[in-house]
């Protein structure tokens, strides 16, 4: 069978659809503070806000604070693929371990870890190491389970095949089990990009005394609030910029054609 | 249709290999009632296309897996040359599977490269040797794609050039036309069996077809189920190249009903 050629609606209805909405949400946003209808300490002029950006982004303060900020979500989800990668291989490699540590890494993967983040800050403080090592955690689970169910679901016919052509232990290893579960680690990486960055800028804001998360939950304290959504802003234009780029570094040449 | 090829080296060796199977016996458990196979005496020689038929669960694919050194013997041997099997050699005895296993994630030549590759050859030795190989089996223009886009002709087509790069005394083929809708598999199983045929390259294949396992057929060894035993092994003495016209003969019909009384489940264990 062939794959489909067709790569599902158009690039440019997607990316018309997408700026659609960013007008729905701007245009919902410029007819509330029109009308009056929504507080502006719930929701502030539009245009305050993006002067506030403007205004931050001159200052040297915001640029430092991005920069840890920044350095925190790499340094903790760089820990976490390391130790996720490992630990899933680990597992994987014997059914019985699989079977016992499985369940462990599923609960961990839906614990709400938030709620032991003053644990963190008991043991490293309240500077960069509870927000790495916080951000590490919570991107550890979803890499190490998915890399240890991607291991260890490989199908037989690959194994098959590495048996009947010889492959060594380690050949299979590398050339099959970690082709065939490339998706799923892949899958598992995407995930912990994710955590590592939710789990950074909610860590910052729950104790910190730097970061684009503390200064956000401080403007937010001295109601500030322009300040605050224009700091929100500036995580969304970081955090989204993370993640197309580590959506590029993790994407499967040959996602679409597999079966 | 594809180009003409040359005569590959196995043709040309000196030495006549023989792949022998000695009073071979598989067990699955050990307190099985009977074994997959027993009593199991062949012997094939090189440049033989070898046809094995015979009921599901008479033990085939056993017997083709303990061939190509993927089954232990619970008893008796296989032995390559006089040497004893132990172990998958892939360049005694390679694989093609019904299902083709190629690694969707890597490109055709890597999926062909791999087998050299874990027999330990040089990367960029063993990627001109793939390239080599797909042209042999025509698919020269496909060695940068994917698996997902080619046909499963051309998949099946790439799993036979990958057995075939580690130039192996014999080629086992479980089923390779078996998930081919019935025009691809008569048009691809003729052309491949042809080109195996004129390369001199010693095949046991697997099928249940009975029109297949005749027409490719220098030999066709027939099994019986409960428990899997060789009930008969028939010459096919039509020669080479072997046209279409063959499966009008009288010569084909007799062996076709022949074939077909023998593979008939005689017991009720049998058709279970």
């Amino acid at each position: 069978m062939r794959p489909s050629t067709s790569a599902g609606p158009r690039r440019t209805i997607v990316w018309s659809l997408r700026i659609l909405f960013v007008v729905v949400v701007f245009g919902g946003w410029i007819l509330a503070n029109a009308t009056g209808s929504i507080s502006p300490i719930i929701l502030p002029q539009l245009g305050a806000v993006l002067s506030e950006s403007i205004e931050l982004l001159r200052e040297s303060e915001v640029w430092a604070a991005a920069g840890i900020t920044v350095f925190e979500m790499i340094a903790g989800f760089g820990i976490a693929a390391v130790a996720g990668l490992l630990v899933g291989f680990v597992l994987s490699r014997k059914p019985l371990r699989s079977a016992i540590f499985e369940k462990l890494l599923a609960w961990g993967y839906i614990f709400p870890i938030s709620l032991v983040y003053p644990l963190f800050l008991i043991w490293a403080g309240v500077g960069l190491p509870s927000k790495i090592l916080f951000a590490a955690a919570s991107a550890f689970f979803p890499i190490a389970y998915n890399t240890m169910k991607g291991l260890s679901a490989v199908p037989v016919r690959y194994l098959k095949v590495g048996q009947a052509f010889g492959a060594s232990a380690q050949a299979t290893d590398w050339h099959i089990r970690a082709g065939a579960s490339r998706p799923m680690i892949l899958s598992g990486l995407r995930l912990g990009v994710s955590m590592a960055t939710v789990s950074v800028v909610l860590a910052e804001m729950l104790g910190a005394n730097a970061g684009l998360g503390f200064m956000a939950q401080q403007a937010s304290s001295q109601f500030q609030i322009p300040k605050a959504y224009a700091v929100v802003l500036i995580l969304v234009v970081i955090t989204s910029l993370l993640l197309w780029l580590m959506e590029t570094l993790l994407r499967d040449p040959n996602e679409k054609l597999k079966k | 249709m594809l180009p003409n090829r040359t005569v590959r080296e196995t043709k040309e060796t000196k030495m006549i290999s023989h792949l022998n199977v000695e009073n071979l016996e598989i067990r699955y458990n050990v307190n099985a009632a009977e074994p997959a196979i027993t009593g199991v005496n062949l012997e094939i020689k090189q440049g033989e296309f070898v046809t094995v038929i015979g009921p599901s669960g008479c033990g085939k694919s056993t017997l083709l897996h303990a061939m190509g050194g993927m089954l232990s013997p619970s008893s008796g041997g296989i032995y390559l040359d006089g040497i004893e099997m132990a172990r998958p050699d892939p360049r005694q005895a390679a694989f093609v599977f019904q299902d083709y296993s190629l690694f969707p994630w890597k490109k055709v030549v890597d999926n062909v490269a791999m087998g050299l590759r874990f027999a330990g050859e040089d990367k960029k030795v063993a990627l001109e040797k793939a390239r080599a190989e797909l042209g042999f089996v025509g698919l020269a223009d496909k060695a940068d794609k994917y698996p997902g886009e080619l046909s499963g002709g051309m998949q099946q087509r790439v799993a036979v050039a990958r057995a075939l790069a580690l130039k192996p005394k014999f080629l086992l083929m479980d089923e390779p036309f078996g998930a081919l809708d019935e025009q691809t598999r008569r048009s691809l199983g003729q052309e491949l069996t042809q080109i195996l045929h004129d390369a001199g390259q010693s095949v046991v294949l697997i099928t249940h077809s009975l029109e297949e396992a005749i027409f490719w057929a220098d030999r066709i060894v027939v099994m019986k189920a409960g428990p899997g035993e060789i009930s008969k092994e028939i010459v096919v003495d039509e020669p080479w190249p072997r046209s279409l016209e063959f499966m009008t003969t009288a010569r084909f019909d007799d062996l076709r009903a022949e074939l077909f009384h023998r593979i008939q489940p005689t017991t009720a264990s049998e058709a279970k």
